[in-house]
């Protein structure tokens, strides 16, 4: 019936389709950053517009794209699919002028401190809550005192799973891989010991990544885009090795998730194609192989009532992924489900630990509180590691990972 | 993922439609590249503005029939446009936003350029003329922020004078607002906007309008309050001491943000799915129906339903795309009404109404697309996409957007029982 095969879509000599900006400013109405800051110029005038001087001469580049969170609510907003928020990233790692200091260094190495830090805990815990430990971070690093640092787990989930569950997986017919992702491995263990219990009550073994690294988010973010590079390559190569064996590879992070399968491409040049699609959040892979009939959800308890706000993460939108988590949530029997409206938390990342930042971060965040607040849920539950620790700390609520839930819900 | 009906383009008439369907029980979602040209849309709707030879439309329900027989308003039958005109000032109603006019009589509306223009549906804050454009106050205050780069004083207030209005002018300035000139090129409407989200903000800038006001009868300030809703608007009229009212900005317009928002919120609030960023680029056919689509960024889910509306807008928001020589509809390739040889889609003269604005995709009367001449079931095409209608000369899209979608989806449920 369709005439025969056409791309009549508007094709742009840049990968990043800078020249079909028409200037309407609607990504600028959708900027948290712009909203609550006025040094911020906004996606249009940091990311197109900017784009025409610095391809003339890269000094043009401004200092306050540093401001950016990297969001991509500008990218989702804009009626011709313009990679703003990818223009300025890459703007901001290819002409920064700026050398990182240590605290960049500190806040990226999420998998050096998290290591000496997990073999260090509590002590270290104790340590970083510390009254002089919090001013000592604030002078010398830059790292606002009155941000609540995340704490360290006692045992790493990697040393979890060697201890209490990888002998069992091989008992199981089917088989899916784990990015687990620096937070649960290092911070907060929980949702990868759920993702575990559930993928095995599911009948899936799980396998983890042979020496998975930090996805390098944190290293573009902070500016070493040769170091997130490096990792990239070296993640790249270890998911490429695991996927011959076992070709589905989950994760329950959705900025590692993003960050491999499509900053990756977009912002590091890397060409990842073939690791992309075998990529999945955990909650989206479970909702499909349910919606196709190949997954029925097992059981659950009799008495499990949970009223739940939903927090759509900004990398979930871009992902256009938040449609599958909050499905999967609505399809557990007690499950009260309420979708926030989809708004930034403010914390993107390590943003808002600094102290230039930390005001902004949480006055960004305000309006996400506030309904937060408003919707008197017994948790909030989102699929992003920082969001979890941003809203915690600003509103008190507890904040649970879908695949949590989930595990909660299910009965032994 | 499985859906009764799956609207693709997420502007005023995919939301109309998809409101209307999700109203009725039906499960929907609503697919969208970005943000839509709702987002430039001032203070008003439009049903019939002008008559093709130019002049000006008084009672659209009557002069709706001379319009030729290409228009959608003809194609669907005028009849439809009498019956689902007063259900658009409901559905609007129904997502909190409170309009002023009806489908019998045009009122006019103060463009951001200060000229009069025919309107069937304003924000109740905004000011408005009876259809003789005689005004309820004879001296007014126009109240500028400074900085503020879109809105055009001089020529405003010349505007006003032309339509008998003595206008003094006020510029005010205050604290939370000059904070924001930090960065010149955003003190846009909507920038401006979230600083008066605060209700201290209103407090200031109602003291600097009250100290500015002498003996004008009413006070005229640019749209910039009220990105989510009208609270703040309404507690800044209780917090001055003449009637206030909004003259529309130029875009991106703080009131078309307000729409795009509360239909939105509406149609999640009834169970609808909206999915932002998901460019859909191809449909699957089964026989003659569209059986599933395929978005951009979700490339291996396959987007099932019975029913398919194409809502993805003219030229703008890619519904249309111009090649070198011919006018597409990018998705199914759909028939498009368009003339034939680039030279032919262009008037020489600006102002004269332009060829290209009516092209569009070809429908029958209950608004199905065809692909080379088959009609395709289980589609409608609805608003800016249709051909033979123009949005300038005519004034007559938003109109156009609300009263095909409330008919699509009319005709889907009617087509389900």
């Amino acid at each position: 019936m369709s005439k025969a095969t056409h791309n009549f879509f508007i094709s742009s000599i840049s990968d990043n389709n800078f020249e079909q900006c028409l200037k309407c400013s609607i990504c600028t109405v959708y900027c948290p950053v712009s909203a609550v800051e006025p040094l911020f110029p906004g996606p249009k005038q940091a990311g197109p517009d900017g784009e025409r001087y610095r391809l003339k001469n890269p000094r043009f580049t401004d200092d306050s794209l540093k401001l950016c969170l990297n969001c991509k609510r500008c990218e989702v907003a804009c009626p011709h699919d313009v990679r703003i928020g990818d223009i300025i990233q890459r703007a901001r790692l290819q002409n920064s002028k700026h050398k990182p200091g240590i605290r960049a260094r500190l806040l990226a190495s999420t998998d050096l401190v998290g290591k000496i830090a997990t073999r260090l805990t509590p002590a270290f815990n104790t340590i970083l809550s510390l009254k002089t430990t919090k001013e000592y971070k604030h002078r010398m690093l830059g790292i606002d005192r009155h941000f609540a640092f995340p704490t360290y787990a006692r045992v790493t989930f990697e040393k979890w799973f060697e201890k209490n569950a990888a002998k069992k997986q091989s008992g199981f017919s089917q088989q899916v891989a784990y990015f687990h992702g620096c937070h649960v491995n290092y911070n907060d263990t929980a949702p990868g010991i759920a993702f575990v219990n559930v993928m095995n009550k599911l009948g899936f073994g799980v396998t983890l990544i042979n020496d998975e690294k930090c996805c390098g988010n944190p290293f573009m973010a902070n500016g070493m885009p040769q170091k997130a590079l490096k990792l990239a390559f070296h993640n790249l190569n270890q998911l490429r090795l695991t996927s011959q064996q076992v070709p589905i590879v989950l994760t329950t992070s959705s900025t590692c998730t993003f960050t491999i399968r499509d900053e990756y491409n977009f912002v590091l040049g890397l060409d990842n194609h073939d690791v992309r699609d075998k990529i999945s959040l955990a909650t989206r892979f479970i909702y499909k192989k349910i919606e196709d009939g190949e997954l029925i959800l097992p059981p659950v308890k009799p008495d499990f009532k949970l009223r739940i706000a939903y927090h759509s993460a900004c990398h979930m939108e871009k992902l256009g992924w938040s449609f599958y988590s909050s499905s999967l949530l609505r399809m557990i029997p007690g499950v009260q489900l309420i979708m926030l409206d989809s708004l930034c938390c403010g914390m993107a990342g390590t943003y808002g630990f600094k102290t230039e930042n930390y005001r902004r971060s949480l006055k960004i965040g305000e309006p996400l509180f506030q309904a937060i607040r408003e919707a008197e849920a017994d948790v909030v539950v989102t699929d992003c590691e920082m969001c979890k620790q941003q809203i915690e700390a600003a509103t008190g609520a507890r904040v649970l990972h879908p695949i949590e839930v989930l595990a909660m819900a299910l009965d032994d | 993922m499985k859906f009764n009906t799956i609207i693709i383009g997420g502007g005023l008439s995919g939301l109309t439609a998809g409101i209307t369907l999700a109203e009725q029980g039906q499960r929907v979602a609503i697919l969208a590249t970005g943000q839509s040209r709702l987002h430039f849309t001032s203070g008003s709707l439009e049903l019939l503005g002008y008559n093709p030879d130019g002049s000006v439309v008084t009672a659209p329900l009557q002069e709706c029939e001379s319009l030729p027989a290409s228009h959608p308003y003809q194609v669907i039958g005028t009849q439809a446009l009498r019956q689902f005109a007063p259900h658009a000032q409901e559905l609007l109603a129904a997502a909190g936003i409170k309009v002023r006019g009806n489908a019998e009589a045009n009122h006019y509306r103060i463009s951001p350029l200060g000229i009069p223009k025919p309107a069937w549906l304003t924000l109740d804050d905004y000011i408005t003329a009876d259809s003789q454009l005689s005004f309820p106050f004879r001296r007014v205050l126009l109240v500028s922020i400074a900085g503020y780069i879109d809105f055009p004083i001089a020529l405003l207030r010349h505007g006003l004078q032309q339509c008998g209005l003595e206008c003094n002018v006020a510029e005010v300035r205050t604290p939370a607002i000059e904070n924001l000139r930090t960065s010149q090129t955003e003190m846009r409407a909507t920038n401006i906007a979230r600083i008066l989200s605060e209700q201290a903000a209103i407090d200031q800038l109602s003291v600097e309008i009250n100290r500015a006001i002498s003996g004008e009868e009413a006070i005229l300030i640019p749209a910039v309050i009220g990105i989510a809703d009208d609270n703040n608007l309404k507690y800044l009229r209780r917090m001055v001491t003449r009637p206030l009212f909004c003259v529309s900005t130029l875009p991106p317009a703080v009131t078309g943000v307000r729409l795009q928002t509360r239909l939105r919120k509406r149609f999640l609030n009834l169970g609808g799915t909206f999915m932002l960023g998901s460019t859909v680029r191809k449909a699957n056919f089964s026989a003659d129906r569209i059986a599933s689509v395929t978005a951009s960024n979700l490339p291996d889910q396959k987007l099932s339903a019975d029913n398919f509306i194409l809502a993805t807008g003219s030229f703008m928001g890619n519904g249309l795309v111009a090649t070198q020589d011919s006018i597409i509809e990018p998705i199914m390739n759909l028939d498009v009404d368009a003339t034939q040889g680039r030279d032919s889609w262009t008037s020489p003269r600006l102002n004269d109404p332009q060829p290209y604005m009516e092209f569009g995709v070809h429908t029958d009367s209950s608004l199905h697309p065809a692909i080379n001449g088959h009609i395709v079931p289980n589609l409608w095409a609805i608003g800016a996409v249709l051909s033979g209608h123009n949005p300038i000369s005519l004034a007559d899209s938003t109109g156009v957007d609300m009263i095909t979608a409330l008919f699509a989806a009319n005709d889907i449920i009617s087509h389900n029982i």
